[in-house]
């Protein structure tokens, strides 16, 4: 099964996540944070990135969610598409736009998004990874 | 977030929506995806990802598409 690593940020786990800019049809890879703690199984977002990222890559709006934490209140979420190319992941996604980014990330992934994968440091403390079976997706 | 009308409509009608799937689970809505578009339901879909590949089928302007999983508690409080 295909597998990708990224070295922490910030001492902190993080995963790589491509998004399509509309205006340029280009992809760009942001760093999120990967907090599995962050929301439950079955939450109704799989990611956090600020509302001007969620406009840029196009989002198409859903359902707000009330959000506790690191977050306070309540947030639009909105649908895109994301990519992991190098393990073969591209899907639809759901994702809370909120004002500002954690420091020194682009947003947060979150345990629904997990879910999808096997993750974790795959015996090496300072990174984190994800592995991804594209035939079961 | 400041809505326009359409968006606005959009909303409403998810509410609807979802309001009748909550409170009929033989909604045909009822655990389905559901796209709207200018204040009508557009798509009606099994999985986020057939939702969304329909509504870029149907090449909506995302500024008058909206989307609900219809039959989920949206006040729900998530700690992340």
């Amino acid at each position: 099964m295909p597998r990708a690593e990224w070295n922490f940020v910030a001492k902190r786990p993080v995963v790589k996540i491509e998004f399509q800019i509309v205006a340029t049809g280009q992809r760009t890879e942001l760093t999120l944070l990967a907090d599995t703690g962050a929301g439950e199984s079955d939450s109704e977002f799989d990611l956090i990135l600020s509302e001007h990222d969620c406009d840029r890559f196009d989002g198409v709006l859903t359902r707000s969610v009330e959000l506790v934490g690191a977050y306070i209140g309540r947030f639009p979420v909105y649908m895109m598409v994301a990519w992991i190319p190098s393990i073969g992941f591209s899907d639809f996604v759901r994702v809370a736009g909120v004002a500002t980014s954690p420091e020194r990330h682009d947003g947060v992934a979150c345990l629904p998004f997990f879910n999808q994968f096997t993750y974790g440091n795959f015996g090496r403390p300072d990174s984190f990874g994800l592995e991804f079976d594209p035939t079961v997706a | 977030m400041q809505l326009t009308p359409i968006q606005e409509k959009n909303r409403e009608l998810a509410e609807r929506i979802n309001e009748e799937a909550l409170r009929d689970p033989s909604s045909p809505y009822a655990g389905k995806f559901v796209g709207i578009i200018r204040g009508k339901v557009a798509v009606v879909a099994d999985s986020l990802r057939e939702l969304g590949k329909s509504l870029e089928s149907l090449s909506a302007d995302r500024n008058e598409t909206f989307c609900i999983e219809a039959g989920r508690d949206y006040t729900k409080v998530h700690y992340v």
